[in-house]
């Protein structure tokens, strides 16, 4: 699955997480386990799939290391 | 005259991470062991009109004893009365003016033939024990009612002792354990006082506080603790709620990589809370930890809740010398740390006694009116050299 069609179809929140966010929106933002999500920040999106805390919320291929 | 005072002795040790070994000589006031022993088997035999020693047997570095101050950051001592003490739901630092925890590991002798002085190449089982005194209380909530409900309990009691007190990134030591005795002292003439002991059951880890013990109001992320570094041996930590108005709330820790980008952290999310309660959690034995933690109230229903959390890495080697980490980080480590010993100082041309050790106890003393201290006891694996500085 390319990066753009997983960032299309979403990433399944395995275990909660928290990003930085502008002020004005709180500092910081956050996805609760089991929520499937397609505003999540792409420059930390390898980091959270790499310590297993999001998926692509379509299993049937998964993102080439470099797409990500 | 070649007389010297104990004030100009260095001691040096290597660091958890095997560099070094660094001087931490300003972390002890006492040294005391070397140069060990020398066996002298009995050959007495028949015909003999007195006892003959005429073998040397193995010789023995034996065990270095180490007393100090302890020092949780490099340069830093800590009152006593600092101390703070959680056992499961209760805080007993209220009641408590004296604890003293030890921490201890097997070393068995490795010796073979053709060594000629005695080795300890293995670790074996870590063991732990914690003495608590206190002033009694028999009202409810209180020492005596606490002390007799774990005498009469079988599964152990969360601990969890901070020598500076639980603001976050304060070093805990924590532990779970069960109690083997309570006694009460009641003379005619004083306040009467009571006493437990405790053993540990399983290891006692070293964490950082995520979580004062005050109150929140609302859903929080708590402030961060920078670890170092990230570590991939398994991790424990201890949720005490000492008070909680209303019910339902969920805390959990979370770890990142740049103190900007977290993420739950695998097996962290403790029980929903809906009463006063504790709770231990466990990682698995190669559970990463990255190097940033905290702890969050992601969920709040209840209206006010008071707890403190703490997380304890296993197998960290980061720690500053002459620090409470760095000789933690040798509890239990695999490989033997080097060490370097200067009755006389340590400039040029002055005696050295050097060698490898392990560290075979660690015992923490929490006096209410004096600074914390311990004693540490390295035993050693090996020949201890005899050269100079």
């Amino acid at each position: 699955m390319s990066k753009k069609k997983a960032q299309a179809e979403g990433y399944r929140v395995l275990r909660g997480i928290n990003w930085p966010a502008a002020a004005d929106e709180g500092g910081e933002k956050r996805a609760e386990e089991g929520e499937v999500r397609t505003d999540l920040p792409a420059e930390h999106i390898a980091q959270w799939i790499d310590v297993g805390a999001i998926e692509p919320a379509d299993m049937s291929g998964t993102p080439a290391a470099e797409e990500v | 005259m070649g007389f010297t005072h104990g004030k100009g002795t260095k001691f040096l040790l290597d660091l958890a991470d095997g560099s070094g070994p660094s001087d931490i000589s300003a972390l002890f006031r006492s040294a005391q062991g070397l140069e060990g022993k020398s066996e002298r088997p009995l050959t007495t035999t028949f015909g003999a009109s007195a006892q003959r020693r005429q073998l040397l047997g193995l010789r023995d570095g034996g065990p270095i004893a180490l007393g100090g101050l302890r020092q949780d950051t490099a340069g830093t001592k800590i009152h006593g009365k600092s101390t703070r003490i959680l056992h499961d739901q209760y805080a007993m630092h209220g009641f408590l003016r004296t604890a003293t925890l030890r921490r201890m590991v097997s070393l068995p002798d490795t010796t073979v033939f053709n060594d000629t002085w005695r080795r300890r190449g293995l670790v074996g089982l870590l063991d732990g024990s914690l003495a608590l005194g206190g002033l009694f209380d028999g009202a409810a909530a209180a020492l005596d009612v606490v002390w007799r409900a774990a005498l009469a309990a079988q599964a152990p009691v969360l601990i969890s002792a901070a020598a500076g007190g639980f603001a976050i990134g304060n070093l805990v030591d924590m532990g779970q354990f069960v109690v083997n005795s309570y006694g009460v002292n009641s003379p005619h003439d004083d306040t009467t006082e009571a006493s437990a002991d405790f053993d540990s059951d399983d290891r006692i880890d070293l964490g950082v506080s995520l979580h004062d013990l005050t109150a929140e109001v609302g859903t929080m992320n708590g402030a961060s603790v920078n670890e170092t570094a990230a570590t991939s041996l398994g991790w424990a930590a201890h949720l005490h709620v000492t008070a909680i108005t209303g019910s339902g709330c969920t805390i959990k820790l979370q770890d990142s990589a740049d103190n900007s980008v977290w993420a739950d952290l695998a097996g962290g999310t403790f029980s929903n809370v809906t009463a006063i309660t504790k709770e231990r959690l466990e990682g698995a034995a190669t559970a990463t930890v990255r190097q940033y933690v905290r702890a969050i109230i992601s969920v709040m229903g209840a209206s006010s809740i008071t707890f403190q959390v703490s997380i304890a890495r296993r197998g960290f080697t980061y720690g500053s010398a002459a620090t409470y980490r760095h000789l933690i980080g040798l509890y239990e480590k695999a490989l033997s740390s080097t060490f370097q010993y200067g009755p006389d100082g340590s400039t040029s041309g002055k005696p050295r006694f050097s060698g490898e050790c392990r560290l075979s106890s660690l015992e923490t003393s929490f006096p209410y009116d004096n600074p914390t201290a311990f004693t540490a006891e390295l035993l050693t694996d090996g020949a201890i050299a005899e050269d100079v500085f």
